[in-house]
């Protein structure tokens, strides 16, 4: 069964690089979201399995979003996806719930690695 | 008492910020860059951004428009881009480069910066008022393309490296 993924990076090119890493693969990309703010708008609407959140967004940074996202959403399965990959980020986004952190730049075989194991928590 | 960790020295920055920029840019395109001499020569254009949080310095990446032309062909895996993939595809790039000179620096310094996100502009980016170069690397790419990464510092910060 295909696995719904939702995009929030304010980087187009980031959407067409997951784009193509995804392809073959059980996840779908079915919403993007350029920045936190339309990331919690679009949240409801989509329901979706997957969220790949950027940190460095305009406006609501990823951790922020992230963090409204999983209060108003428990269940909510985020992967965080960025290049601030150092410990006090991970911290930070382990303590508000988030399952899996990927830096970039990333591969396939990593992302869907992070997606396995954010749907089996 | 907090200790705090200086600055590292501009050699050593210059040494940090180099190695994630080629790295990622091999990781990211598949091009090599490799040490090198003089300035950008074709059409160029500039991608910069400021770090903050301990670490007061400007970072910007001057390259031939052939060079960052070639980087968005690789990352969007096709041949025809437009300027407006050029300009989103350089500030993408140089996200991912900072973010691994950040990274770096919080494992050198246990400093945890951030950096605003990047910007991007046809030719030459004139930092703010009061900074001042602090260090330049250039390199060269597989083709010939010239990149120049530049750090710009407040004096005042320069005492603290």
């Amino acid at each position: 069964m295909v696995k719904r993924v939702m995009v929030v990076d304010d980087s187009h090119i980031m959407e067409l690089q997951l784009e193509v890493v995804l392809e073959d693969t059980e996840y779908e990309i079915v919403a993007y979201c350029r920045d936190g703010e339309e990331a919690l708008a679009c949240y409801d609407e989509v329901k979706p399995d997957i969220v790949t959140m950027d940190i460095l967004m305009p406006g609501i940074d990823g951790l922020e979003a992230a963090r409204t996202i999983l209060e108003e959403h428990p269940e909510a399965r985020i992967v965080m996806l960025s290049s601030l990959a150092y410990e006090e980020s991970f911290h930070e986004a382990e303590a508000i719930g988030v399952k899996e952190f990927v830096a970039k730049p990333f591969d396939q075989v990593r992302i869907v690695e992070a997606f396995e194991k954010a749907l089996k928590d | 008492m907090e200790t705090v960790t200086p600055l590292p020295a501009p050699e050593r920055l210059r040494d940090i910020c180099g190695q994630i920029a080629r790295s990622v840019t091999r990781q990211i395109s598949e091009i090599l860059l490799e040490p090198g001499l003089g300035e950008p020569e074709d059409e160029v254009c500039t991608v910069y951004t400021s770090f903050e949080r301990g670490f007061p310095f400007t970072l910007d990446l001057v390259a031939d428009l052939s060079l960052f032309r070639r980087l968005t062909q690789r990352m969007m895996r096709r041949e025809q881009v437009s300027a407006q993939d050029v300009e989103d595809a350089a500030k993408e790039y140089f996200n991912v480069v900072c973010g691994g000179i950040v990274a770096a620096l919080y494992r050198a310094t246990g400093r945890a910066a951030r950096f605003r996100i990047p910007s991007f502009c046809q030719g030459l980016h004139q930092p703010e008022e009061g900074l001042r170069q602090n260090w330049e690397a250039v390199y060269l790419g597989d083709r010939d393309e010239r990149a120049r990464l530049v750090c710009y510092m407040a004096p005042q910060e320069t005492m603290k490296q």
